[in-house]
């Protein structure tokens, strides 16, 4: 907590860029804070498994019956270019993960044992943010488009320690590529003076509740690779500081 | 963004500041407790315990000698006949110190006294309750027209319990990976338990890691061997280290399981861990460069 405090308080003494949109009285902009939450479902299933028939359950619906994990990501952006929209730089840390059982290696039945696949995903990348007409005509949506490096640490667990298959550790890091498109919706409209206090007293400028959709493609590293590329979406808060 | 930045600050530095709130007046079994209670069982007779009166009263000053006692009724505002009084603290002492220590032998206690019919250890004393007390006349301005008043501290209560808490019940045994996963319940006043396991067949259990108590009334016995019968007890140790019975015995048999990980290998998954790709870097390093030479 002290950390983060201190970072940001070492980032605001940072040349920030003069706010070119901005009301009289505002603050600079300099920075964009998200923090989002959704479903996200590895396209693990996707791989053509040699060992499987047409019928037989792939991995990660046999072990967690196929519905998604839980996303929660938080990003920081550094505003680059105000002109006409917003050109920011940034980078974004997730955490997901979904537990599950482990099978009977005999009998094939459900053990009284977790087994859980962790993902931490950190997405450095640039994105641009059309926010003229919601800063200059009063028209609240801000669309938006990224783009993003992806790294992806993963492991999985059994029975609470790393599991082990072949001689292997269930434990990687994964790379690609991802591609979002979003729209905001700046709701400082729903009480004005409120979102003036907030700039006057906190330094927030805008507050923006928003749903993206996350288009990411994972480098293949082998014929049947552990995919986590994935189509998602996220939605969350975001503040412009 | 400065002043999200000194907010934050703010509220670091204040949820610090409250987190080590102390009593303003009173008698602690540290200087920093929370908790108003001291629980013992029979093996501390005959043993001592250093204990702390705390001051942190703003403006009031102690006009006299603070009287420091145990009880097994009330506090009051001083020591009755059968309380045992400790030695007195120096008001000078008070102000320029404000927190200081003394030793409270357990046979001392009043309740626990010769030729009472609770003795210390005794097997008809399974519970009793003493309390450490203090008082302090007190004013603003001790030498003033004011007349000092008694200020009384928050006791500390001394409860000595030699009641063992009951027997854990096992409820089921699970199997689990070169390990048994054991549900049980347990009294309320148990604060921990004590698994023991042995091969079925052997005589002499082995006894594990005694496993602090929280919400979950779950423990796993792990490093035992697939396919092997193990017989598995439990023992409950309540606040004061009294031990409970043992619980009846149940067993279980460790399984190799297979998690995800191997579930995936086993359909032919021919990911080998480690990094994915290392053109997957590529980007990343172009970035990197792209930005150091940018900086020179």
């Amino acid at each position: 907590m002290m950390f983060a405090a201190l970072s940001l308080a070492l980032l605001s003494q940072m040349p920030g860029v003069v706010n070119t949109s901005g009301k009289a009285g505002e603050s600079p902009r300099t920075f964009i804070l998200e923090l989002k939450l959704g479903p996200y479902t590895p396209l693990i299933d996707s791989a053509a498994f040699p060992n499987l028939g047409p019928d037989d359950q792939r991995p990660y619906a046999r072990v967690f019956g196929g519905t998604p994990m839980l996303m929660g990501e938080i990003g920081l952006e550094y505003m680059i270019w105000q002109k006409f929209g917003t050109i920011s730089a940034g980078v974004s840390v997730a955490y997901a993960e979904k537990f599950g059982k482990a099978v009977d290696a005999e009998s094939g039945e459900k053990a009284a044992q977790s087994t859980g696949l962790r993902i931490l995903t950190i997405r450095p990348g640039v994105s641009y943010r059309f926010d003229v007409l919601a800063l200059k005509h009063r028209i609240p949506l801000v669309p938006y488009v990224k783009g993003h490096f992806v790294t992806m640490p993963w492991w999985v667990v059994n029975g609470g320690t790393l599991e082990y298959a072949d001689g292997l550790p269930g434990q990687g890091t994964a790379f690609g590529l991802a591609g979002t498109v979003g729209l905001s919706l700046m709701i400082d409209i729903l009480d004005e003076r409120l979102a003036r206090d907030f700039d006057s007293s906190v330094g927030v400028n805008h507050t923006y509740i928003f749903g993206e959709f996350n288009f990411q493609e994972m480098f293949r590293s082998s014929t049947v690779p552990l995919l986590l590329s994935s189509r998602h979406w996220l939605f969350g808060l975001a503040f412009d500081l | 963004m400065r002043s999200l930045a000194l907010l934050l600050v703010a509220s670091s530095a204040f949820a610090q500041t409250t987190a080590t709130t102390t009593v303003t007046f009173g008698i602690r079994e540290t200087p920093t407790a929370t908790s108003d209670q001291l629980v013992i069982g029979a093996s501390s007779c005959g043993t001592s315990r250093i204990v702390y009166w705390l001051w942190n009263q703003l403006g009031t000053q102690p006009c006299n000698n603070m009287r420091i006692w145990a009880t097994s009724g009330s506090c009051g505002n001083e020591p009755a006949a059968a309380d045992f009084e400790y030695a007195a603290v120096n008001p000078l002492i008070i102000t320029s110190t404000r927190a200081g220590s003394f030793t409270v032998n357990i046979d001392e206690l009043p309740g626990f006294k010769e030729g009472t019919t609770t003795p210390c250890g005794g097997a008809s004393t399974l519970t009793l309750e003493h309390k450490i007390c203090a008082a302090v006349p007190a004013s603003l301005q001790c030498f003033g027209l004011q007349t000092p008043q008694t200020v009384t501290a928050s006791a500390l209560r001394v409860i000595y319990d030699a009641q063992p808490p009951n027997a854990p019940i096992i409820s089921e045994v699970l199997a689990q990976d070169k390990a048994l996963k054991v549900a049980f319940s347990v009294s309320s006043d148990t604060a921990q338990v004590v698994p023991f396991v042995r091969p079925q067949g052997a005589t002499d259990f082995s006894q594990r890691s005694t496993v602090s108590l929280g919400a979950g009334r779950e423990l796993v016995i792990d490093g035992l061997l697939n396919g092997t019968t193990y017989d598995v007890k439990l023992r409950a140790i309540d606040g004061a280290g009294n031990e409970s019975a043992d619980s009846e015995l149940d067993s279980g048999t460790p399984r190799r399981t297979v998690g995800f990980w191997g579930t995936y290998r086993a359909a032919g998954g021919t990911d080998t861990g480690g990094c994915s790709t290392g053109a997957g870097l590529a980007p990343l390093l172009a970035l990197s460069w792209f930005f150091r030479r940018r900086s020179r």
